[in-house]
């Protein structure tokens, strides 16, 4: 009998110090997303000003680029994002660019966007408030979110080093080509080179 | 009349502009000649490894750079003007170009040619910048340029990311009791 409410009493000490060191260990862990978490959702206009939510696109697969057309590793990267678009927007893949560069204008966005027939949609992230909440730090980066809204892949496009450089891995499309298949993508995180993504600077 | 003439004129002014272009032509060729190669030394993850780990005199600073990105090419001269004023002892840089191999004689070698650098410049063999983190003993993001300046015992003392001025660094030299050249040697006659 004392055992038994001895073991119980382990257990709820246990369990009490697991939430505990659970809560602590996300508090401590900041802002960054890992994969398989929730990506937060945004309301964010493109340039032609209609709204685009991440919560309309549930059920598909998202493809997120943080460009600048500023940024000529972005700029030669866009292009190859164009050709994914054509490959694999009638599959249930959305593609989206989020342009969070504190001084462009979506009339700025507007005009490359259509001069380079850009075939998605680009949003203007005022302020670069959504890149701070998912801690997009370089142009281009990439987040891929699948059916459930969860991030499946996260990093570079590819792995080039230069903007016209040939890629000898190419994570995004491996990851879609994962995902439109049910599997689990084998390279969900890596890092980018690219251009700091010019934020409002803090006073 | 006239038109004979004006015939003869344009077939004349056509001879000696292609003459002059033939003659000339050695003229550019030998001036090509001479034009020095810039140095450029490859270097793989393992030996920036090594050169964090040895042991010397005075600062290592690593930057990162790649020739297509702006801020980076921008600061390039700042570099090449410390690299002027501090010994060779006191001052160990490294001008990291991220780009690979491939782009040696393509992208590298004519830009250092349109754009000289009194330093040499070295190319990273592969490279991610999650395979850099370990080595370099910091986080990166990926986002270039980087600047990196680290004690003789490769402990790192502050890092850049983004832009740098040439009095960033010469702060940073001077905390660590690290003077140019012409100052140390007025320092030591006075």
């Amino acid at each position: 009998m004392s055992n038994n409410i001895q073991s119980k009493l382990f257990k709820s000490i246990f369990s009490t110090c697991l939430i505990f060191c659970v809560a602590l260990g996300i508090s401590c862990q900041g802002k960054a997303l890992n994969i398989g978490e929730t990506m937060p959702d945004f309301n964010l206009k493109d340039y032609d000003g209609k709204d685009h939510s991440l919560s309309q696109y549930k059920g598909k697969t998202v493809v997120i680029e943080f460009c600048s057309q500023e940024c000529p590793y972005s700029r030669g990267v866009d292009p190859d994002l164009a050709k994914l678009h054509t490959k694999y927007s009638n599959k249930g893949v959305v593609f989206l660019g989020i342009d969070s560069h504190f001084k462009t204008q979506p009339e700025e966005i507007k005009k490359y966007a259509l001069e380079n027939k850009k075939p998605y949609p680009i949003l203007k992230d005022v302020e670069n408030k959504y890149a701070d909440k998912v801690e997009a730090k370089v142009t281009p980066e990439i987040f891929i979110i699948d059916k459930d809204g969860k991030i499946a892949y996260h990093g570079a496009f590819d792995d080039r080093k230069g903007p016209e450089a040939q890629p000898t891995e190419k994570y995004t499309e491996n990851a879609i080509e994962a995902l439109l298949a049910g599997k689990k993508v084998e390279k969900a995180e890596t890092k980018a080179w690219g251009c700091t993504i010019k934020r409002v600077p803090k006073n | 009349m006239i038109k004979i003439m004006y015939k003869w004129y344009k077939s004349l002014f056509f001879t000696i502009f292609v003459s002059i272009m033939i003659s000339s032509y050695p003229l550019f060729a030998e001036e090509k000649q001479t034009e020095r190669k810039p140095v450029i030394h490859d270097i793989k993850l393992n030996q920036i490894e090594t050169l964090l780990s040895e042991k010397k005199q005075g600062l290592i600073i690593i930057n990162l750079w790649a020739t297509w990105c702006p801020p980076c090419v921008a600061e390039l001269p700042h570099f090449g003007n410390i690299y002027k004023q501090y010994s060779g002892k006191d001052l160990h840089l490294y001008l990291i170009n991220i780009e690979g191999k491939q782009s040696k004689e393509k992208v590298l070698e004519p830009f250092l040619k349109k754009n000289p650098l009194p330093c040499p410049v070295y190319l990273l063999e592969g490279g991610n910048p999650e395979e850099f983190e370990k080595v370099l003993k910091t986080e990166i993001s990926g986002a270039l340029p980087v600047t990196i300046i680290y004690s003789s015992e490769g402990k790192l003392i502050k890092k850049f990311e983004g832009s740098i001025t040439e009095t960033d660094i010469q702060s940073v030299l001077r905390e660590n009791n690290i003077l140019p050249i012409s100052k140390n040697q007025e320092g030591m006659s006075g």
